[in-house]
């Protein structure tokens, strides 16, 4: 797929041209504080706000300290440590079974991303083997996963723009999910489910399956509402068309991963390039946009929930219907993994999430690093991007990148 | 701008005709899923204080605390878990490494109070209004994370064993050992149990952790027999192990025989034996050099006392060596153990009785302090008609006769009558011995056995066959053989102690022929060298101590061991030598400062 | 004791329970006397408990002369028939716990066996009721003891 150049726009673009065309000519390689100007804030022409922490145009707890020249933002930098938890310091103190509780609160949205990965890195370095069952339910899991976290993005993304019956909505529905992870693991934003060696548990019943299958069809109707109400809607267009374009050539440099590639055209994604679980057992396209500005972002974010919900009806069809679900771990109270090193990665729905784990024999992990999906987004990219932008579109833009606080300060 | 744009998102104008997604009253209407983990429920009954989910919490939320009304017992360690809802992130991994299942969460959501302090309580415990829910998260057996199945023992088959006297166990091997030993949860609850307290979860750490050196002097801090015991021992602690309850206990006896077996040839090496102590000037005796007599000398050796032990035998060990057959115990394995001890300095007198050979007078005139422990070695007598008929042999003798090296022809047939350890011994002799028909004929039911549950097992397996409420009645000669009339019994009902003792069933009388008969029926202490000594002798004949100090009434004398207690296994033995060793080191002491006296 | 069972004839009731009474008397002295004679401490007291529980039986049959009577006993009462098989031995200065026993059961068997045979002897219905219920008495006595011997000698049987 060629790539598209920053020529090439939608049209009705509100944004200023020249501002356009010289954030095309700026090499992306260059850190933005290198062209840095230094603002006078005593003359009067400039305002400087700070955006957050606490903010309800800010996703989590992340502070943007904005200086305005009227309406338009002139410089941005994001401020992050209000979330930071030490988990991988923590990590380092607990043993490993220790560890599987606490690695689902790196991320709100998406807890079961951080489980699987804990669970893998430990899989692999101890060669352990998880049973087939097992890997099915993970990718249920994960793909449920998905769809509740990117149902309230889309919520979110609306809201952030003044539609806030959208945002509703998708929290609503999102709830729906969350039963389902209630009786499935016992949980409902934390699940402590996916334990190295397995899932902790079967289906509770025979009947789960159509019981996921009656929610998907929900939320396939809370789509197709949604596509009339936000995607046909002129204020949504007006605001989100030519808004945050990141050209294609700054993919690669800032490390952007998910939708946020996908949108400009970079096809990466994790799921198919380098499949694990069961995903090379499935039929799947990976879902490709060109206009990588904040509409196409969030189309694609749509077709991502849409493609989810039948990954989930192929699973749930393919998968073992006996099984079982835990391979046998040794006493995990005094459990020594071998000295190794490991990186695994998934695809998550904000974009690609890794796990870097180090252990050197003991009963303790000796490094574990967290990569989490939106770590570059929220920082160098919202820096770049944010210049020229409107003050009243930062909220948008920002969601649009899909930045998680949690995640990049762990 | 189109217009379809412009009017589209009037389209949300239809949810004001739908129903809402929302619950008017949640915490009525919507109850936890079955599986939600909610709050904390226990069964404290089912509880037994081991600690486990206070060890595997991350947050170290879970206490272990003393509760009023529990008591400290065997096997329950007297606490109760305390979690603090402060610091608990509801994993519910507590629940999945319970041993017992005791440890629950129920599906309650919801606890509003002003008293912040009431969140840190005892789950069971305190009253709670869901403290009887039996929805929410439990235990499954998919999800348990510890691991129930044993290691088992490679032994003889039944059909080889049955033909000779060779060891029966062979013996664990590393890999099995380590893994059998990974399943240890450190609760420390077997420590109570054990009579001698012996240190359990370190050894076990020790052969997981690969360090044999310091397992041997772990176990050598209280038992010196830790090899025969490796073997023989009636395993109180496997009795009450934290994953007995639902599942096999670990295997700690085969354990410890893995740590003595493979370091029997450094051993002198690893415990400092032979290395200079500082001597203390006191002479201790010790009557009989059984299990009690010999742990009792091996300790006032390391406390610098010098000791000498009386035998009547010609060789040490007691009833390990005369009341243990070699498949159980081979005497090589005795020998090596019991020269670990005399390493130490022991002096040893053979073919010495005391109340015979050698008076308890002189004895006690000669020595600073004396210690009893000349075991139970007679044989109950049945008091019935023809029990002195040749050819009724008493079990402990007939044991006797074969740890000595004899292997009588016991001819075909062979009635064992008892229950006990013994019994099993001896009617697993006879099977080596070429009897092909076996039977033991035991007054009550199976479940009333005292002998150990394997050995019964293994008892069944080379053949030999249970009566069970059979008893003899009178034994006569005819020819060459015995004829043995019994009655077959019946459990009565409970009496007023609450037991069911079994009663004569009337016209159920039946005679059989056999070439031999073994009685073992019980044992005995022959305290016959008290005779004419104040040393008091209750009307069981056991010497009569002080429980706490295990003196007699005669300053200086000390007794224990089966001659103290009772026919006892040899465990309990072992833990009266460890203390009394320790109580006559006060005697000498007190003594020893009382003569310092300056008059 | 043939000779002797000969010559018992009972005319009132009052003379049974004399003659009951001096049984009872007759072994709680045997015991005290034994008492004195054994070598071992423990077993004096031993034989000093069972002179005691024989004053008991002896006041307790003075009980019912005054008017009392013998406690109801509900159903029937055990019979181990431990003491049935055993061999007659005599008591001895050295004896042990377990020939105490013995000999204490071999005794209440002879009483309980003179009751029952004089049971049958007598004509008189409120003789033989009585009769009867001395000889359950004594079944009591053996039970009490039977279950000792079960319970502290036969340990492993």
């Amino acid at each position: 797929m060629k790539s598209r150049k920053s020529s090439d726009i939608i049209e009705n673009s509100p944004m200023n041209d020249s501002i356009l065309k010289k954030q095309a000519a700026v090499d992306p390689w260059e850190p933005v504080w290198a062209e840095q100007k230094k603002f006078d804030l005593s003359s009067g022409k400039y305002v400087k706000i700070w955006q957050g922490p606490q903010h309800p145009g800010v996703t989590g707890n992340m502070a943007l300290e904005l200086t305005l020249e009227g309406d338009v933002v002139v410089e941005s930098r994001t401020h992050v440590g209000y979330l930071h938890r030490g988990f991988e310091k923590l990590m380092e103190r607990r043993k490993y079974i220790q560890c599987f509780p606490i690695v689902c609160r790196i991320c709100v949205p998406e807890p079961d991303f951080n489980e699987y990965l804990l669970a893998t890195a430990i899989e692999e370095l101890a060669g352990i083997e998880i049973p087939e069952k097992a890997a099915w339910i993970r990718a249920l899991v994960l793909e449920m996963m998905r769809v509740a976290s990117l149902t309230m993005g889309l919520g979110g993304q609306a809201g952030a723009f003044g539609l806030i019956p959208i945002g509703q909505w998708g929290v609503a529905h999102r709830d729906y999910v969350l039963d389902l992870f209630e009786e499935l693991t016992g949980g409902r934003v934390y699940h402590m489910y996916i334990i190295p060696g397995g899932v902790r548990q079967d289906f509770p019943d025979k009947d789960f399956p159509s019981r996921v299958e009656a929610v998907m069809q929900k939320l396939e109707k809370l789509i197709s509402d949604i596509e009339k109400v936000m995607f046909n809607n002129s204020v949504f267009k007006a605001r989100a068309k030519g808004l945050g374009y990141i050209p294609p050539e700054w993919i690669e440099p800032y490390g952007i991963t998910g939708t946020t590639a996908r949108a400009a055209g970079v096809p990466i994604d994790v799921r198919k390039d380098s499949p694990y679980l069961i995903y090379d057992q499935l039929e799947f396209e990976k879902i490709l946009g060109t206009a990588s500005d904040v509409y196409e972002r969030t189309l694609l974010r749509k077709e991502e929930i849409l493609n989810s919900i039948r990954l989930i009806r192929q699973i749930l069809k393919k998968m073992p219907k006996e099984g079982p679900v835990r391979a046998k771990l040794p006493n995990v109270l005094h459990w020594k993994i071998p000295a190794g090193e490991t990186y695994v990665r998934a695809e998550s729905g904000r974009g690609e999430m890794g796990y870097y784990m180090v252990s050197d024999g003991s009963e303790y992990p000796r490094r574990v690093h967290v990569r989490g999906a939106s770590y570059t987004h929220a920082m160098a990219l919202l820096e770049r991007l944010a210049v020229g932008v409107s003050i009243a579109d930062v909220a948008g833009l920002m969601v649009s990148l899909q930045t998680c606080p949690p995640e990049i300060e762990r | 701008m189109s217009l379809k744009d412009t009017l589209s998102p009037f389209y949300a104008w239809k949810r004001a005709l739908e129903k809402p997604f929302t619950i008017k009253k949640p915490v009525e209407e919507r109850e936890g899923a079955p599986r939600y983990r909610g709050f904390h429920v226990n069964d404290i009954e089912k509880c037994i204080g081991c600690g486990t989910c206070e060890e595997i919490c991350q947050n170290e939320a879970i206490d272990m605390v003393p509760v009023d009304f529990i008591h400290v017992e065997k096997g329950d360690s007297g606490l109760r878990p305390q979690i603090d809802y402060g610091r608990c992130c509801w994993c519910a991994l507590c629940v999945d490494v319970c041993p017992t299942g005791s440890l629950g969460m129920s599906n309650d959501y919801i606890w509003a109070t002003p008293n912040a302090e009431e969140w840190v309580f005892k789950p069971g415990v305190d009253d709670n209004p869901w403290k009887d829910d039996d929805k929410g998260y439990r235990r499954t057996d998919e999800a348990w994370l510890l691991d129930p199945k044993l290691t088992p023992m490679p032994v003889m088959e039944p059909d080889v064993r049955k033909h000779t006297f060779d060891e029966m166990a062979y013996g664990y091997e590393v890999v099995m050992a380590v893994e059998e030993a990974s399943r240890c949860l450190e609760c420390g609850i077997c420590i109570d149990a054990c009579p001698t307290h012996m240190d359990i979860p370190a050894y076990i750490k020790a052969i997981r952790e690969n360090r044999l050196e310091d397992g041997l002097k772990l176990l050598y801090d209280t038992n010196p027999f830790s090899e025969s015991c490796g073997r023989v021992c009636t395993a109180h602690c496997q009795d009450v192990c934290a994953l007995g309850h639902n599942g096999e206990p670990i295997a700690i006896r085969w354990l410890k025989r893995y740590i003595t077996d493979n370091t029997a040839d450094r051993r002198n090496e690893i415990l400092g034996i032979g290395q200079p102590l500082p001597q203390k000037e006191e002479h201790v005796a010790v009557i009989g050099g059984g299990p009690a007599g010999l742990t009792a000398a091996f300790y006032l050796r390391n406390y610098g006392y010098k000791v000498t032990v009386f035998e009547k035998h010609d060789k040490l060990g007691g009833m390990l060596r005369y009341g243990i057959p070699e498949y159980r115990l081979p005497k090589a394995t005795l020998d090596r153990e019991i020269q670990t001890i005399l390493d130490t300095g022991v002096e040893v007198k053979y073919n010495i009785e005391v109340g015979k050979d050698v008076s308890f007078k002189e004895i006690r005139e000669k020595y600073d302090a004396v210690f009893i422990s000349v075991g139970a070695q007679i044989g109950t007598q049945m008091p019935i008609e023809g029990s002195d008929t040749p050819g009724v042999l008493s079990g402990v003798e007939f044991l006797d006769r074969i740890a000595e090296g004899e292997r009588p022809d016991l001819g075909e047939r062979v009635i064992v009558v008892g229950g006990g350890n013994t019994a099993m011994d001896v009617c697993r002799s006879s099977v080596r011995l070429g009897a092909k028909d076996v039977y033991v004929y035991y007054r009550r039911t199976e479940a009333e056995m005292p002998a150990n549950v394997e050995e019964i097992e293994e008892a069944k397996e080379e053949g030999v066959k249970f009566e069970f409420l059979t008893a003899p009645t009178k034994i006569s000669k005819e020819g060459d053989k015995l004829k043995i009339e019994c009655i077959r019994m019946q459990l009565g009902e409970p009496d007023a102690t609450g037991r069911r003792r079994p009663m004569p069933i009337e016209g159920s009388e039946f005679t059989i022929l056999a070439d031999t008969c073994i009685m073992a029926i019980g044992q005995k202490v022959d305290s016959s060298l008290a005779e004419g000594t104040e040393v008091k002798v209750t009307r069981w004949g056991t010497f009569e101590v002080d429980p706490d100090t295990l003196q007699t009434n005669v300053p200086g004398v000390f007794a224990g061991g089966d001659c103290e207690l009772g026919p006892d296994d040899a465990i309990h033995a072992i833990a009266d030598g460890k203390k009394a060793a320790y109580f006559i080191d006060k005697y000498l002491v007190k003594r020893h400062d009382l003569k310092a006296e300056p008059k | 004791m043939g000779e002797e069972l000969k010559q018992l004839h009972f005319d009132t009731i009052d003379q049974v329970l004399d003659f009951a009474i001096s049984k009872e008397e007759e072994a709680r002295d045997f015991y005290l006397e034994w008492a004195e004679k054994v070598n071992n401490s423990a077993i004096a007291e031993v034989l000093k408990e069972f002179a005691g529980e024989e004053q008991k039986h002896k006041d307790l049959i003075l009980d019912v002369k005054k008017g009392g009577d013998f406690r109801p006993v509900a159903g029937q009462v055990f019979d181990l028939k431990l003491g049935d098989y055993f061999v007659q031995i005599g008591p001895d200065e050295q004896m042990s716990y377990q020939e105490a026993l013995q000999i204490a059961i071999q005794r209440e068997i002879g009483a309980q066996e003179l009751y029952k045979f004089l049971q049958t002897q007598s004509e008189n219905p409120r003789m033989k009721e009585l009769f009867e219920k001395l000889a359950r008495e004594e079944a009591k006595h053996k039970l009490r003891l039977e279950q000792m011997f079960d319970e502290d000698v036969l340990t492993e049987n």
